[in-house]
């Protein structure tokens, strides 16, 4: 992954650490949090359809990292992209706006 | 009581102008306020210090509401400004939603409040109802006698509001017009000496992109009771943060207004006047007039209404035959004032046994007479003999009006 | 679409609606401003599904104090940033829906652009109240059935057009007012960019199709924001000191009935007798816009 992929576990590493502590943390004044913390809910359950790349068909465009409303395309070394499924919705934008038709969306298995 | 040291320096000016005097020495960062009668001069004096460059590192704002007014002073302290406000009746009244959020959010943000009624019927003249409606919100409500407190206690309550335990908002409650608009010789609070007395604001929380946090998210039933029990504990702590900061403002400035309460001749009374604002001045003058006929009169002034001093409202009314209180207020619908109503509940639980009487008067500015006032207390004298007759009712009605 | 280094300021885990316009309309704000910026956020969908105490999906500062007040609260922001030292370039940025921009926090706005401050706000406009149940706003546009103007026997939903909010923005003169789309992300972010390096009040209106509240599927959010643009129903301007300085043209404008097929708020005008005549109406103002606009 690339640094700005990482980006969400270096501005608050703690946050990806203790999931469970999620209702734990303290209540603060003014109901204070910390940045980027809704990591800890894990969105990718709400998923029905589950997009998956065709990397041949692939041409790097970038598309669906901007087109994500869940911020669940991350760019890979390679220049290609890949989902993180704890996060995706399967809401099907990406497939929907992938110009080269290079992604599918398959019935998730539950 | 006037310290002989003062007297030098004392000058005659108008309240409004004392007090926006007294918030310019303060040094906010963030002035936002949106004119109404009777609180204009203050807030026309604090734009002309601006004009003249007399305010250093601060904005003021000329807002298009009070709604905005204290919204863009919930933005302005959330980046870490020392903010002030100044507003009364209607504007208050507009504000409502935006105070229970400014304290929710602990902010310390501070006001000052010339009080007086709401409408309808409009009328521009001094009674407490406005800030009395927003007691719920959690602000701190100090209310003053006279100006030179008014100016006075706009440091402390800074002080006091600031305290990294307490983080809340508070309100200067000065009558309007009584003590907003007279012209009355005061000591302009000396700039060397606040700047001794109160520290900058530093909060612990700012918004900054350095350090990005999220102000003001949504709470759940999970957490929601939490916050307002910490709320409520905030103003546990403010009880005594009153009193002693009262008493440093004593000892740098030499002057003392009580801190939570202020008795006066108290300490024998059988019968005790309650009551907050400049009501206090007239009353005085009747109890001056009964202990020269020997008769153990007193006056117990409350000057923090929110927090509640409970324990010490108890402690200096627990010897007195009988306790009368004067609320320029009224809840409609319990024929009460909000002071007599809460003064009642904290007896309810203690051993203190005494007649409580309440009257509800200066609705709308209606004078308050010495002759009323000797009404009230031959009442309660006579409550205290033979027993409560009426609990609480509205003083210097007039009949034939009705 | 060439490649924006996408750094991403709005995190995941959010509890926005699958395919949520919010969501949208905050990533590319933020993708326009960068992370040195200061966010007001009123209350709204995007505050709601972003923020749930002890969590957040914001990695810049962000605060949200009422419904009606986002605009005052950043004027606060920058007027404390400017008496703090603090200003340089910290940008001040609101961002609400069309409820709290169009309706009830109209008068904290107009209030905040007279006073000039440095700030740019952007109004995500998904046409409805959606946090409280697709409730009707005066950003929803004629004919839309929504919660409280529901079609039925005697109406055809919402009985008036859209308000003109930019307009009412640009009248204060304000020094740059654009209308954009989520369905142009590119589009967006540069304005969003060219916003905040303006200095003054600027103000973006971002056109957002709710897949909630207008009842499409999850999947065509940006799809339908596009064809809103392409039928001329939502013209993308630029204006200066409230004159248009650049618009988006639509060389083929597609006709309206594509884009109201699209959603079920406009399902009735196709059931209905006399909802042809109505179709009509939408398709004459999506011709008004494109002579108005020059969008041809
Ligand atoms: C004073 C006040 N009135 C009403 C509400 C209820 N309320 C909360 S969000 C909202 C609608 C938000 O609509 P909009 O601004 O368009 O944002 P959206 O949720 O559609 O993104 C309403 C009516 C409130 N919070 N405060
Ligand atoms: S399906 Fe939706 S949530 Fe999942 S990666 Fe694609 S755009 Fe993002
Ligand atoms: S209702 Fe609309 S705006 Fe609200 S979260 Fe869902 S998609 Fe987003
Ligand atoms: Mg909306």
């Amino acid at each position: 992954m690339t640094t700005e992929a990482n980006q969400d576990s270096t501005i608050c590493p703690e946050i990806l650490k203790n999931d469970h502590e999620t209702r734990e943390s303290k209540v603060t004044c003014c109901s204070v949090c910390k940045p980027g913390s809704t990591l800890k809910n894990k969105t990718g359950g709400w998923r029905n359809f589950r997009p998956i790349y065709n990397y041949e068909k692939c041409t790097k465009c970038g598309i669906c990292e901007i087109v994500c409303p869940d911020m669940s395309v991350k760019p890979r070394e390679d220049g290609f992209f890949e989902y993180d499924y704890d996060y995706c919705k399967g809401c099907g934008i990406c497939a929907n706006e992938c110009p080269e038709d290079a992604i599918g969306m398959i019935l998730e298995e539950k | 009581m006037i310290n002989p040291a003062d007297k030098e320096k004392m000058v005659v000016v108008e309240g409004s102008y004392a007090v926006a005097h007294s918030a310019k020495t303060c040094h906010p960062n963030v002035i936002s306020a949106y004119p109404i009668t009777p609180q204009t001069h203050i807030v026309e004096n604090l734009a002309q210090f601006i004009a003249d460059g007399k305010i250093p590192n601060c904005e003021y704002l000329n807002v298009e509401s009070e709604f905005s007014a204290i919204s863009s002073l919930i933005g302005a302290a959330a980046v870490g400004a020392r903010t002030y406000s100044a507003t009364t009746s209607q504007g208050l009244l507009l504000m409502h939603e935006a105070l229970f959020n400014a304290s929710g959010m602990r902010f310390p943000i501070i006001m000052t409040v010339t009080n007086r009624a709401v409408s309808a019927p409009i009328n521009i003249w001094n009674d407490h109802q406005d800030a009395i409606a927003q007691r719920d919100t959690g602000w701190i409500q100090l209310y003053v006698e006279d100006v030179q407190e008014a100016s006075d206690t706009l440091p402390q309550i800074y002080k006091i509001a600031e305290d990294h335990e307490i983080m809340l908002p508070g309100m200067v409650c000065m009558d309007g017009y009584i003590l907003s608009h007279v012209y009355e010789p005061v000591v302009l609070l000396e700039q060397n000496l606040v700047d001794n007395f109160l520290p900058p604001f530093h909060p612990e929380n700012v918004l900054d992109p350095e350090d990005p946090k999220t102000f003001g998210a949504f709470a759940t039933p999970d957490t929601y009771e939490e916050f307002r029990y910490l709320q409520e504990q905030a103003m546990q702590k403010t009880l005594p943060k009153i009193e002693a900061v009262a008493k440093e403002f004593e000892e740098v400035f030499g002057r003392f207004h009580g801190g939570l309460v202020d008795g006066y001749m108290i300490e024998d009374a059988e019968i005790v006047i309650m009551g907050m604002g400049s009501v206090l001045g007239t009353v005085k003058d009747v109890v001056d007039q009964y202990r020269a006929k020997g008769e153990k009169i007193g006056v117990l002034k409350v000057r923090s209404f929110r927090p509640f001093p409970k324990e010490q409202i108890l402690e200096s009314i627990q010897n007195a035959h009988a306790v009368v209180v004067l609320d320029k207020n009224i809840s409609i619908g319990t024929n009460e004032g909000a002071l007599f109503t809460e003064t009642k509940s904290c007896l309810y639980n203690s051993k203190v046994r005494i007649p409580l009487v309440g009257y509800t008067l200066g609705h709308g500015g209606r004078d308050i007479r010495i002759e009323s006032i000797v009404k009230v207390v031959e009442g309660t004298k006579a409550a205290a003999k033979t027993g409560i007759m009426v609990e609480s009712q509205f003083l210097d009605l007039k009949e034939e009006l009705l | 679409m060439t490649k924006i280094a996408p750094k991403m300021y709005l995190s995941s885990g959010h509890s926005g609606c699958a395919g949520c316009c919010d969501a949208f309309a905050a990533k590319f704000t933020l993708m326009g401003t960068g992370p040195n910026c200061i966010v007001v956020n009123p209350t709204g969908c995007l505050e709601v599904m972003s923020t749930p105490f002890p969590l957040s999906s914001w990695k810049v500062p962000w605060i949200h104090s009422l419904f009606e007040n986002g605009s005052a609260v950043a004027s606060g922001v920058e007027a404390a940033l400017k008496a703090l030292g603090k200003k340089n370039d910290i940008k001040v940025i609101a961002i609400g829906g069309d409820g709290s921009t169009m309706d009830i926090g109209i008068g904290a706005i107009s209030g905040a652009f007279e006073r000039g401050h440095d700030f740019t706000y952007v109004c995500m406009d998904n046409e409805a109240y959606m946090n409280t149940g697709i409730q009707r706003s005066s950003g929803t546009p004629y004919d839309a059935s929504t919660t409280t103007s529901p079609a039925g026997k005697f109406s055809f939903g919402n009985p008036r057009p859209k308000k003109n909010m930019p307009a009412i923005i640009a009248a204060h003169g304000s020094p740059y007012v654009a209308t954009t789309s989520i369905g142009f992300p590119r589009d967006m972010i540069r304005k969003v960019k060219k916003a905040t390096e303006i200095v003054g009040p600027t103000y973006i209106h971002s056109h957002a199709p709710c897949t909630t509240g207008w009842g499409f599927d999850t999947s065509k959010t940006l799809e339908i924001a596009k064809l809103a643009v392409e039928t001329g129903l939502w013209p993308m301007y630029e204006m200066e000191y409230g004159e248009i300085m650049q618009v988006r043209r639509i060389k083929d404008p597609r006709p309206v009935e594509e884009y109201l097929r699209t959603q079920k708020r406009f399902k009735h005008l196709f059931t209905m007798e006399g909802g042809e005549k109505e179709i009509q109406k939408i398709q004459d103002s999506a011709d008004w816009n494109i002579k108005h606009y020059g969008l041809k």
